[in-house]
This record gives C-alpha cells, structure tokens and sequence, in this order.
C-alpha cells in the first residue's frame, strides 16, 4: 500500500499521463442515492439562476411528486435537505415553499408529509428553548431565531394550509410574548422582544402568495390591533454599549420600536410595499385545495419554564443572544456621505428591516463556509423582486449621475446593504458572535470575488470610521485597526494614504490624537503583518514615511533607559543597535562576562549550575559595582535580557530560552532584598526595552513571563499604565491595549479568577481621568470636551487622553461586567472618593449603575 | 479503504463546511490502514498544519494572523531538516480543539506575505514532524515544482536537472523523476495537484 504511493505521485506529475478513464473504484451505488445525489444541490441552489427557475421547479416537483412515495431515504434525504435551506438560506424560502406546493398539488400526501415535518421542527425547538443541557454548535443561531424561520415558512405555504391553524400560531407567539412582557413592570424582557419582532416580522409571509385573500387580511389586522394594544414597549438607554462615546452620527434605531410600524405600513395602502418587495411566483403556482392541517396542536412552554431563559443571556445561539441588550441597527453607509440619498435600504422600512434580518441569519447560521455566505449575501437581490436595487458595480460616481438625472430611479446598492450588515456583526457590543477572523475573512472574500465593485465599498467604510474615530468605542477602534490591516495586507497595503496628510501634518507630532494614533497603529500592524517591508513603505505618502519606525519609545528615551542604570559612566549610543543585547557590546567594561551570562543560558539545561551565574555576577559587582547605582536592578534587567537575546530568532525561541532558565532567574531574584512588585517592574521593563522596535514581540514574550509566572498579570497593566511626562502607552498603542485586554480575558476565563486585578486597573484608569481633569482645570458641572481648533497643543492632549481614559474605562467594565459587578459598591465608593470633577464622576457612576443591567 | 463517516453523503446542511479534512488528507488517510482513527483524531485534535507559506514568513506574522481565531498555544516553524530554516510550513496549536476547526474554517486561503496559506486539520503534533522530509531536507512539494518561486527558495530544481545536461534531450522531466527517485521515506508532505479529480468513496449507510 505505501510503496505505490511514490511511484503514483511522480506519474501524476512527469506530464506523462495516461488517459485511461479513472474509474471510480466503489462507485456503484444505489439508484436512489445516485438521485439524491443529483437532486439535493438542485433544490439548494434553487432560484440562484433566475432563467431557469420555472424548469427547476417544474423537474423537481414532478421528480419529488414521483418518488416521495417509494424510498424512505429519498424521503430523509429530501425532508433534510429542505430543512436545512429554509433555516440556513432563508432567502430562498419562498422558491423552497413555490416547489413544497406544487408538489402538494400533484401528491397532496407528500405535501402533508413535508407540512408537518416543518411544523415537527417547529415543535422540537420550542421544546429546546427550555433545555438547559442543549448543546451549541458554533453555527447554532439559538431555537427562537430557528422558530422565526421556521413560523416564516409555515406563513409562505398559507395557500395550503387552514387559515385558521397559521392565525393560531401567531396568536400564541404574541400571547407569550406580551406574558413574558408584563412579567415586570419596567424591566425589559429580552426574550419578549425577541418573539414579538420576529413574529411581526413574518406576517408580511403570509400574504407572499395569498394578497387576495381579503378573509386572511381580516384575520390579520385583527390580530395587529390585539398585539399593538397589549404590548408596551419599554424604554431602556444603556450607554455602555453604545457604539459611539458622544455625538453619534446618527439615531440608532431600535428593533423593537422600528417592527410594528415597518409591518403596518407593508400592509397598508392594498399592500402595494409588497408587491414592489417580493418577486412574482404567480405564474408557476398551481391551485391549492388549501385544507392541509397540522398534526397536533403547537405546544409553547409556559411562562414559568421560559422565565429563566428570558434573559437569553445562557449562551444558547448567536442570534438569540443579540437579544440580551436592547437590539439596534448599525449603520456605516450614511446619505450624506455621497449625496442626498441613500445607498441601502433604511431600516425605517419593511424591506431594510428584513434584509438586515437575512443578512444577519445567513452570516450566523452558515458560518460553516464562508465562500458559501460570500456568494449569497452578495446575490441577495435574485430573491426580491428586480429593480429594488441598482445594477450590482455601480459607482457613488455614476449613482449620483443617475439620481440627477432622475431622482426617483432606485439608489440602493446590494454590496452597501451586504457589507454594512457584516460590518454591523463585526461592530457588534457589548460582545461578538463569532471570531473576528471570521467576519474579516469573509469581508476578504466577498472583496476577492469582485474586487472592482467592493474595494470602493470598503474604501468609504474605511473613510467613515476614520472620520470617526474621535467618537468610536475604543474597543471598535481595535476592530477596526485589525480589519483595514488584514484587508490591506490581503490587497497588496494599497491605500490613498494622501488623504489622510492633513492629520497628520497638523497633529502628527501629538502622543494622544484620535487619528495619529490610529495611523500610528495601523502602519505598524501592516508591518507585523508582512516579511517585506517595502511594501508597506512603496504604499505610503512621503508624509507617512517616518511612521514606519515603529519604537516603542524613542532612540532618546531608550538611550535615557540604559543610561540610568550608570554613575559616572557613559553609555555608548552609537553602539546600541535593534534585536541586539546592548550590555553586551565592548563599550561596557563588563561586556566579557554578560557574554558569559549568555554562554551560560546556551548550554543544556542540566550541564549548568545556577551557581556559575551567581559567580559572574559577583565579579561584576567587585569590579564595576562603583559604576552601577542598583546592582539588583542590574542584574534583573541583565538576567531577562541576555534571555530574550537568546530568544530573539522567533517567539519558540524565547519561550524556550525563559522556560528552561525559569528557576534560575527566580533563585537569583529570591536573593535579592526588594519588593516583588518593583522586581517583576524590572523584568517587565527590560524586555519591553530590548524589543523597542517591535513592542509586540515585546509584550508576548511579556506574556510568555506571565504563564512561567515570573511576572503577575497585575505587574503587566501596572507597567502599561505607568505615566511618563502624562504619556500613558497603555491609553494609546495598540500593542499594549491588546496586552492589556489579552491578560485580563485570560484571567477571566479562570476559573478561579480573583478580581484584585480588575479592581485595580479601574482605579489605576480612574486615578488617570481625575489627574487630567485637574490640570485640564475644567469646572466640575461642565463636562470635558475637546476643542478640536485650539492651538494650545497641551490642552488638547490633555482632553483626548481624557476621552482615551474614559474609553478604556467604558470598554473594561463592559467587557468585564462580571468580574466587577461584584464589586460596584467599592468602586463607586473608589470613584466619590478621588474624583472630583462633578461630570465625571457622574459618567463613572452611570457606568456602575448600568453594569447590574448587562 | 472506506472511511466511514467521512464518506457519508451529508444531507443536513445546505452547502459543504470548509471544516472537514482536505481531500489530500481523506486520499492519504485512504491508503493507511490506521488512516480512519487519524481523520478522527484529526477532527478532536487542537493543531493544525499550514502550508504553502514564503521561506520568509515569520512566527510573529503566523501569530498576528492566526491569532485572530483563538488562543495560540504554541507555533511550530517547519524547518528544513539540513538547515534549520524555515520551509513553508508550520503547525499551529491552540487552547482548544474548536479554536483549531475556527482556523480552518476561517483562515485557510487566506494571504499570508502575498501567499495564499493552505490550512489542514492534524492529527497532533509529534517531534520530528517539524522537519521537511524532502531529499534536500525542504517539503518534498517544493521538490516537484519545476518554476521559479522567489518566496520558496527560487528553483528547488537545480537548472541541470530542470533542462537536462545537453540541449538535445528531452526537457528534463524524465530526467528529474530519476534524478530523484526516492527511498528514504515513505510519507510525504505534498499537496497533490489533481487530487481534484478523484472521487471520493462514497459510504452507503445501511449497505
């Protein structure tokens, strides 16, 4: 068996091929298998070519009328398949339902069959939604966002069903969900909103293919009025997840406010938004009996059994969670953006309002395959009816010409709509459904397949958050920075850079600025993210140059740093060169016995004693010790130096390096007479000092001490929020926030999490606020704003580290809402207590009061 | 030989999932007799093996990169066995194994410096493995690729062998296959160029 491998591998590729037919070896398999296998990609595709649709639907229903009958795993293989694209592609519903009826009509027990496996379903996840042993699979979009799905289909095949068995439905939804309403007075129910706009939202399904069935619209507007007169929906203004920190640029809408009057108005008017919404099947639907029932009656849990789970807060499905904080639309492509009209759907309308509902399922539940979502949120317009949008590639350009022109003509771009609604899943708060790596991929993928129609899409999204920045959630800032990076480095780093010279011809020099800060960030990501630099560097403007020296602090800084480690010597600057031990070049009269420390750390770790170290460092005391002013802090910063140079091949290097030497280092530092803070502030300082050039190195290997646990994670946020000349890095460099959230994520997923590291850097960060309002000297009842016109460069550095701060307290409590919703006494006690701006501190307690909400 | 549940025909999605071993991997796990409990293995396991990466590509870009999708536990550069430097691979290991099925749903064909990184599930990681198995001590796929690749070492191929010694033979193709008819190993590393065109078994449930 093995050895014929080799010999096949060369004949596939020495161009020698024999074209005998490969026959596949097992492939005589059953007739009905041969046909599912031939069917099922049919019916999964169904309607992605509109030409041939009419054929598919009469080939298939005639195929399925036939067969249905005969085999069960025809009859599993079909029933599953159906499933699966009405829960996953639920865009194509309407097409999946046209195909259902007609085969009703020719094979009316078939017809019954697929009913009531749907209703089954329907059935089984109404049981789920009470199972607290459910388990979820990653694309599990929890079981109230599958009983919308599955209520929609059901609505669809209202020609065939009893009127009365689908109203019943509905009725029953709603009821529960004005039950679990009232449960409290002023509390929201999350899960109660869920099934009243998911259930609202599928009425306008009923009428797909009965508009003129007026005793059906009676029944409805009945039940329309009922809800709208028991239903109260509850106000609720969280500003922890916010998207924006002040002055969003525009009114976020919420679900549950928008759906009722979406509906209502679809419906008015002789339905005319539905007829201009849904595509025309009329003409291949065939005569229903319309008297098909449901097995059994719907069995909803109670009240009571739903109560626990009505927070939705029990990890039970991507969507259903987005119910947890009051749901809202997010928007990135704005009118006035372009021009005075708009590009996607508005939410404000039935039809925007269910194109971000498909969107959001298909990204959700097919996250399996993301070529797969690529290609149909992008083909969405096949499934409505023609005109809604204009011709996919339009350019802003051409549109503009285009609405001058005629200003009634559609303005509406598929990919604006697409894009805005993955975006909206990246820019998701308090948490993200998904990996990011998911969401960015597949915006990769979608830019891939047509790169001259998305680019530009992407490139205004990119301006928008740029424009921005100054109000973004700090968090979202990160998103951003990491998407337009994997994006550029997926597209060769081409960027108008220039348009971006202003800001940084007036503010580049300034440590806190918004949009500096960003650029900063985001050319040394594009550096970390390629092994050439050049081409980064070929991408940017003249101006932008000096940005690719990536320090950490700068050559004087550094220099300053080792300088300080000496009395009556001099350091020699020139000497000091990139991913090179400083301490060991010959200007150091000592140079010969820190080689020695290396030697020592490259040999096994079982031919050395610790002891040989010891001896070095004696020798060095006795010789040079007049030169040194801390001997202990010397040999700290030697010691993890002489590691990380070891190490400096690659981060496997340096785990191994510190991981074999780990007790060595800790004996040394157990003998010396200081504070084990002051101690782990020198490690943590001297590794951050080697790699200046690239601080992500830096603080993973940082990390690396962390795990071998020769440093504490407080001692990280400790050194990052360390405050310089009012330069905290930890505010400002993307290297060190992600530190800092990458050490308190990994001390939350411990189980045994203490929160003193939490607590800490609150008050760490409410400490830093106070201090700046101070000498910002803002009076207390007015609250702290940024005069972007000013010229008094220390003012405004002072406000946006001020907003910086206050955004990093934002993003921590609701990041971490858990770990410190113990503790809210104690910090608002913390934050009476030191701050005495009025504002401020009426920000701080907001926050602490909303955390018990989250 | 059959592989059981990987060459069930699946009915219960409405299109594949990119989570699956590649058909190399199923092709490979075919002609093992213990090919079935490592496709297993491979599907529980929290590594995976990247290919196709650029000789220059560096661990800390690997990390930016895959890091995006879970926690990294530990990256695995794939080193030329004689040299000791890197020859474009390497194996990822995360915390868990659903970080590792992420990757490669959402990672693999990705760019990584202008390359377009293969991902693969693993079945764990074994030392040794972080060696190319090449004749020339790199991936044996570099070894049957006759272009020029800047990224992966130029031509692998050295020229004499590409066009042969004189100009009247043949243009080397024969001669390359002697040159390198091997025998020192039996596994290879190499992603097949028309593993395509097989067809996967199919296992009929209940037959």
């Amino acid at each position: 068996m093995v050895g014929g491998k080799r010999s096949r591998n060369f004949d596939d590729d020495d161009g020698y091929r024999d074209f005998r037919p490969r026959m596949p070896k097992r492939q005589r398999i059953p007739p009905v298998v041969q046909l599912c296998k031939e069917m099922m990609p049919d019916i999964r595709t169904l309607g992605e070519t509109v030409k041939a649709f009419e054929e598919d639907i009469k080939f298939l229903s005639e195929a399925i009328a036939n067969e249905f009958d005969n085999e069960e795993y025809f009859r599993n293989a079909l029933l599953s398949t159906l499933y699966a694209v009405v829960l996953e592609q639920p865009h194509k519903q309407p097409a999946i339902a046209l195909l259902t009826m007609v085969v009703n009509a020719a094979n009316p027990v078939a017809g019954k069959s697929i009913l009531n496996h749907f209703f089954g379903k329907l059935q089984e996840w109404c049981d789920t939604s009470i199972d607290e042993d459910f388990q979820v699979t990653s694309s599990e979009t929890g079981p109230w966002n599958r009983i919308k799905l599955l209520l929609r289909f059901l609505s669809l095949l209202s020609p065939m069903v009893q009127e009365d068995e689908l109203i019943s439905l509905y009725q029953k939804f709603f009821e529960l969900s004005v039950e679990l309403n009232n449960l409290s007075t002023e509390k929201r129910n999350p899960l109660s909103e869920a099934i009243y706009s998911n259930t609202l939202l599928n009425i306008p399904y009923l009428f797909f293919f009965s508009k003129d069935n007026q005793n059906l619209r009676e029944k409805v507007a009945e039940l329309i009025a009922g809800v709208e007169a028991s239903y109260v929906v509850k106000n609720t203004d969280l500003s922890l997840i916010k998207e924006y920190n002040k002055s969003p640029p525009y009114e976020p809408r919420r679900w549950v406010q928008t759906v009722l009057p979406n509906v209502k108005r679809v419906l008015a008017n002789d339905m005319q938004q539905i007829t201009e919404l849904f595509p025309d099947y009329s003409s291949m639907m065939v005569q229903q009996p319309g008297d098909q029932g449901f097995n059994d009656p719907l069995n909803l849990p109670t009240v009571q059994q739903l109560e626990p789970f009505s927070g939705l807060d029990r990890g039970l499905g991507s969507i259903d969670g987005m119910w947890k904080v009051p749901r809202y639309s997010f928007r990135v492509y704005l009118p006035n953006e372009v021009g005075e009209f708009e590009t996607v759907v508005p939410f404000t309308t039935y039809a925007g309002m269910l194109f971000e509902d498909l969107i959001i399922d298909i990204i959700e539940s097919m996250e399996f395959n993301r070529k797969e979502v690529a290609k149909q949120v992008i083909t969405l317009d096949l499934f409505f009816k023609p005109g809604i949008f204009t011709e996919p590639g339009q350019s802003i350009a051409q549109l503009i010409a285009l609405h001058e022109e005629n200003p009634i003509i559609t303005t509406y771009k598929i990919e604006d709509l697409a894009i805005e609604k993955i975006l909206s899943m990246i820019f998701k708060l308090p948490n993200v459904s998904h990996p990011f790596a998911y969401f960015y991929t597949l915006l990769v993928e979608i830019c891939q397949n047509s790169p001259k129609a998305i680019a530009p899409v992407f490139g205004r999204a990119f301006r928008y958050f740029f424009n921005n920045l100054e109000q973004l959630d700090l968090e979202l800032k990160l998103r951003y920075l990491d998407w337009f990076s994997i994006q550029m480095s997926n597209f060769n780093f081409s960027w108008k850079w220039n348009e971006w010279e202003e800001d940084s011809v007036k503010f580049g020099k300034t440590f806190y600025n918004p949009k500096v800060t960003f650029m900063r960030n985001l050319i040394r990501k594009e550096l970390r993210l390629t092994s050439s630099k050049t081409d980064v560097e070929e991408s940017l403007t003249d101006e932008f140059k000096p940005y690719l020296d990536s320090s950490f602090v700068s050559r004087h800084e550094l220099v300053g740093y080792y300088q300080s480690f000496f009395a009556n010597f001099d350091v020699d600057e020139t000497m000091l060169k990139d991913n090179d031990l400083f301490f060991a070049q010959s200007c150091f009269p000592f140079s010969e016995q820190i080689q020695n420390v290396v030697n020592y750390f490259h040999q096994q770790p079982l031919d050395r004693n610790v002891s040989e170290l010891a001896a070095i460092f004696e020798d060095i005391q006795k010789a040079y010790g007049n030169i040194i002013v801390d001997f202990n802090r010397f040999v700290t910063t030697i010691l993890i130096q002489a590691l990380t140079f070891s190490g400096n091949r690659s981060l496997s290097h340096a785990n191994k390096y510190i991981g074999d030497s780990k007790n060595d280092v800790l004996e040394l530092l157990s003998k010396m007479d200081v504070t084990q803070e002051l101690k782990e502030r020198w490690l943590i300082e001297a590794i951050i000092r080697f790699w200046n050039s690239n601080s992500q190195n830096g603080f993973l290997i940082v990390d690396t001490c962390k795990n071998f646990e020769l440093v504490s994670a407080k001692s990280v946020l400790h050194f990052s929020f360390l405050e310089d000349n009012d330069r905290v890095w930890g505010l400002v460099d993307a290297t060190s926030v992600e530190s800092t959230f990458r050490t308190l994520t990994e001390l939350s997923l411990r189980r045994d999490a203490d929160v003193e590291t939490f607590i800490y850097l609150f008050e760490r960060l409410v400490d830093i606020a106070a201090e700046t309002t101070e000498k910002l000297g803002t009076s207390p009842d007015v609250p702290v704003a940024v005069n972007e016109s000013s010229t008094d460069f220390r003012e405004l550095e002072l406000g946006w580290k001020y907003e910086s701060c206050l955004g990093f307290i934002k993003s921590v409590l609701r990041k971490y809402g858990d770990e410190y919703a113990p503790s809210i006494d104690h910090l608002s006690t913390f934050v009476n207590s030191k701050v005495s701006h009025t504002k401020t501190r009426e920000i701080l307690e907001s926050w602490l009061m909303e955390l018990k909400e989250l | 030989m059959s592989l059981a549940e990987f060459d069930e025909i699946h009915y219960e999605h409405s299109t594949n999932r990119l989570d699956v071993p590649s058909n190399y991997l199923m092709k490979k796990a075919r002609r093992n007799p213990n090919g079935l409990e490592e496709l297993r293995k491979s599907m529980k396991s929290s590594t995976i093996y990247v290919g196709n990466l650029s000789f220059y590509t560096s661990e800390e870009q690997i990390y930016e990169l895959f890091s995006k999708s879970g926690v990294i536990k530990r990256i695995i550069m794939g080193l030329d066995r004689f040299k000791f430097t890197p020859c474009g691979f390497c194996f990822v290991i995360y915390n868990t194994p659903e970080e590792a099925l992420n990757a490669v749903k959402y990672l693999s064909d990705m760019k990584l410096d202008d390359r377009n990184i293969s991902l693969d599930l693993d079945p764990g990681f074994e030392d040794g493995r972080q060696f190319g198995r090449g004749k020339s001590g790199g991936q044996v796929s570099d070894e049957l690729r006759f272009e020029y690749d800047a990224s992966r070492g130029g031509f692998t191929v050295p020229l004499v062998d590409r066009i042969g010694v004189t100009q009247s033979h043949n243009f080397g193709a024969r001669r390359v296959r002697d040159t390198y008819v091997p025998g020192q190993d039996q596994d290879v590393d190499v992603e097949d160029e028309d593993e395509d065109e097989e067809e996967p078994d199919n296992y009929i449930p209940g037959e």
